[in-house]
């Protein structure tokens, strides 16, 4: 009996971390054929002709007084022929509407559009004759999903493009993206890599030199977030089987959203449940869809430094995947869904939603034995450790370098020296502190918990040169 | 149990995992050591060829003034890709004479021999540098034609490509025509490198623009050439403004039938025939706004717009009524926004529907299907007049 689960627990670490390999080596395979000569396909054409789309973007925005003003501003300097930016006061309990209306200049209006999704009732739009691409929407509290619902609604475009009023994009941001579409046929959807913020050098919302943070857990976060979309994305679409695309940054075909009902307004994990959602939806009616995956560095997200938030954050995050994998259950193993059903969502299931309540197991079955003398085994010990910590060790550095080979994001060796080192300390202590975290998400989801948490952030003035 | 064969294997797995970690580790420090090392180069060799280059194009005469330039070249290998670099800079800021003389250093005996050899070669990256220059140096000659149309059926999407690029350069319609055929066919080749084909293909369009007229024909009524890549065809005509297709394009739409998967084609030939305002073909538009697709109604609106006139504005306005409301929505935008009879228009669409409504009302409680009929009147009421007030405020978003 002991026997058969010490087995299992060291087949368990193997296989998981095994999967993980093979998706960093594929990603690592896939980017560089991807960068192989990338000047042969230039979009040089593609603004000369009518095959681009125009893009609304989305910003849901609650209590963003601090930042919104930058962020919208770095928003109307992008470079793209045709996009409208749309601003969504999701009731503000600050000043956020006060300050848009009084720097833009902002004038009350009516627009002639069609509730196609339900969403909380909108107390005014607001626009401005100097800049017509420009709308803001000020709306009763109805959260992240909501806001973006009201935001699909009044966009008029091609395209919707949801982004974080507290992210930085690229300038090229939407000319990178909108090749996804030319290239890939019939796509309802596509996200880039984001990347930690924190630490860089930040002017006027430009970037201007990046780095690691300083701090302890934005440095373990930093290679977590490496990890994460090497094989959590890049390698996924790799194999055409892309579950999320972040919250932070996406761009959706608006008439596929408008298809599926818009995003799920009791849903934390709206990202991904969006995308399960529009699977489920064109696997089900056999339309041809894509949903894919730009391998480039593109938006700049601030992740939370401090323990409280980050474990608010993780808790949400994993209540989000419990509550998305848990509404579309009857895709698992349904040869309906294809690989997402028979492949990707157990995959989730059983490696990333139930993943941490096996570590943690594993480890408190390891401090049982501790106690009861003549069962400790040496070498389960030994294999335990080496299948679990040393090989997800591996794992970490083989995707800090492989994002070094492939990309050389951070200028300076020291940088890339101390990602290196911490891809060491992750696997020692934070990723079970993480499991813990993860395991308090699923108790949270099955009481029924859906609140976001607090997050406290700084704020990119923090890292402002001027 | 642990002793076992399987937990030997799993130890020599990771052994060899830390091995492959170590390897990345070194690999990574030397290719950052390397690419150091290789930009400092080339800001040193920036700073001794940019003036040398700048001086030449200044006083060069002839061809053979560009052989004491290159001679300064060590001809690694590393030094004619910057050396190129550095001129495809340059070429982007010149023209006229000045072009004349950055071409004969591009078109140098020295690069053609080096990439003459990479375009022989069996690797892939090879391949595509040599197609990147001969596209950028425009020299072509027939045994590297040859070449060049073999490696178009090449698996490798990139240097198919890359290979038809340079292709397009050649002098003889007939190659640059069957190069961009085969591409057509080719399931793999994206809409933006086909958009990128046609512009190259149409380019220098003096020299051959009848022949490239009858060309872009021939591509649209070949039967083995998928739709959407008609449809790009179609879309690029209308973008460039090719009014000599005008009529074609209005006797091909009569031949398209409305079906599913001719909706894409049908509404790119729609809104071409409406660019190009091409007045003769108002009633066969007109025929299509009636087809229960609302994308292709949409279009009708718009292009009827575009040919202008009063019937068509006239004809427009009896769509108001249209079950879909983005159709409506562009109804109210096109006639809000026409300087000259579309509030009229309005006008009289509302005054002849609003006496309806207010006799319905005062009769008696009208029945469910009125309702809907009056709601969809209140929504087009509100539409027109959220519009025009957003029109008098110059609220209104420029519209694709």
């Amino acid at each position: 009996m002991i026997q058969a689960i010490e087995w299992g627990i060291i087949t368990y670490f193997l296989s998981l971390n095994s999967v993980y390999l093979l998706l960093v080596i594929s990603s690592l395979i896939y980017i560089r054929q991807q960068m192989l000569l990338s000047d042969v396909v230039k979009p040089s054409s593609l603004f000369k002709s009518k095959v681009y789309k125009t893009i609304s973007i989305l910003v849901p925005a609650y209590n963003e007084a601090g930042n919104i003003i930058e962020s919208v501003e770095s928003l109307l300097r992008l470079e793209y022929p045709e996009y409208e930016i749309i601003v969504i006061n999701d009731g503000s309990s600050d000043e956020t509407i006060e300050r848009l209306k009084d720097h833009f200049k902002l004038t009350k209006t009516e627009l002639f559009y069609k509730q196609s999704i339900d969403h909380q009732p909108v107390r005014g739009i607001y626009k401005t004759a100097e800049i017509p691409n420009l709308t803001v929407i000020d709306k009763e509290n109805g959260g992240k999903s909501d806001a973006l619902n009201a935001g699909i609604n009044v966009s008029d475009y091609d395209l919707v493009c949801s982004i974080d009023a507290d992210s930085i994009l690229e300038q090229d941001v939407l000319k990178k993206l909108i090749q996804t579409f030319v290239r890939h046929k019939d796509t309802i959807a596509a996200g880039g890599i984001v990347r930690v913020i924190n630490g860089c050098k930040i002017v006027n919302r430009e970037i201007k030199e990046i780095h690691v943070p300083d701090g302890f857990l934005g440095r373990l976060q930093s290679v977590e977030y490496l990890r994460a979309f090497l094989f959590g994305r890049v390698g996924w679409d790799y194999l055409k089987s892309l579950l999320i695309i972040s919250g932070a940054f996406g761009i959706f075909d608006r008439k596929a959203i408008l298809e599926v009902g818009g995003y799920s307004v009791d849903s934390v994990g709206e990202d991904i449940e969006l995308i399960i959602r529009l699977h489920s939806h064109f696997l089900r009616s056999k339309k041809e869809y894509n949903i894919r995956f730009l391998p480039e560095p593109i938006c700049w997200t601030e992740v939370p430094v401090d323990y409280k938030s980050l474990k608010n954050q993780r808790n949400r995050w994993h209540r989000g995947l419990a509550d998305s994998l848990w509404r579309h259950k009857y895709m698992l193993f349904n040869p309906t869904y294809g690989r997402i059903g028979l492949l990707v969502m157990p995959f989730f299931l059983i490696f990333e939603l139930i993943g941490p309540i096996i570590i943690l197991l594993s480890y408190l079955y390891l401090g049982v034995l501790f106690f009861i003398p003549g069962y400790t085994s040496i070498s389960f010990i030994v294999l335990f450790f080496a299948v679990s910590v040393i090989y997800g060790m591996v794992v970490s550095l083989i995707s800090v370098l492989a994002e070094e080979i492939a990309y050389k994001t951070y200028s300076s060796t020291k940088d890339i020296l101390i990602l290196t080192a911490y891809s060491f300390i992750e696997n020692m202590g934070y990723r079970q502190i993480h499991s813990y975290w993860q395991v308090l998400g699923i108790i949270d989801f099955i009481k029924g918990n859906k609140s976001w948490g607090k997050m406290e952030r700084k704020g990119f003035k923090a890292n402002s040169a001027s | 149990m642990y002793l076992s064969l399987t937990y030997q294997t799993v130890l020599l797995l990771l052994m060899l995992l830390l091995t492959t970690f170590l390897y990345l580790l070194v690999y990574t420090f030397w290719t950052r050591a390397k690419k150091k090392y290789w930009s400092r180069y080339k800001v040193k060799f920036r700073a001794m060829f940019m003036p040398l280059i700048l001086d030449y194009i200044e006083t060069a005469n002839r061809q053979s003034d560009a052989d004491d330039v290159i001679k300064k070249l060590t001809r690694r290998n590393e030094d004619i890709v910057l050396f190129l670099e550095i001129l495809d800079e340059i070429t982007e800021i010149l023209n006229g004479d000045d072009r004349k003389k950055l071409n004969w250093l591009i078109k140098h005996a020295l690069f053609d021999r080096f990439y003459r050899k990479k375009l022989y070669s069996n690797s892939v990256n090879a391949q595509l540098l040599a197609c990147v220059y001969y596209s950028k140096s425009g020299y072509l000659n027939r045994k590297m034609t040859v070449r060049l149309i073999s490696l178009i059926s090449s698996r490798n999407t990139k240097v198919a490509y890359a290979s038809a690029k340079v292709l397009q350069n050649s002098t003889n319609e007939y190659i640059r025509l069957n190069t961009l055929k085969s591409f057509f066919k080719r399931p793999d080749a994206s809409s933006m490198m086909i958009g990128e084909l046609l512009h190259l293909f149409h380019q220098n369009a003096d020299k051959i623009y009848q022949m490239s007229g009858i060309l872009l024909k021939q591509l649209l009524l070949q039967k083995d050439i998928p739709k959407d890549r008609k449809q790009l065809v179609i879309d690029y005509i209308a973008y460039h403004n090719l009014y000599e297709y005008s009529l074609f394009l209005r006797n091909y739409l009569q031949t398209v039938l409305y079906r599913f998967e001719n909706k894409s084609l049908i509404v790119s030939l729609i809104n071409a025939l409406g660019e190009l305002r091409v007045k003769e073909a108002g009633t066969l538009i007109r025929s299509y706004s009636t087809i229960q697709n609302a994308e292709i109604r949409i279009c009708c609106v718009e292009a009827l717009n575009q040919l202008g006139g009063s019937d068509n504005l006239s004809f427009i306005t009896g769509m108001l009524l249209d079950i879909e409301f983005d159709v409506r929505k562009r109804i109210i935008q096109t006639l809000v926004q026409d300087p000259d009879n579309g509030h009229l228009l309005l006008e009289k669409f509302m005054l002849t529907y609003l006496k309806f409504v207010s006799k319905v009302w005062t009769s008696e409680l009208p029945p469910n299907d009125m309702l809907v009929f009056i709601n969809k009147l209140r929504s087009i009421t509100t539409g027109i007049r959220i519009t025009s007030a957003n029109k008098a405020l110059h609220f209104n978003p420029v519209q694709k």
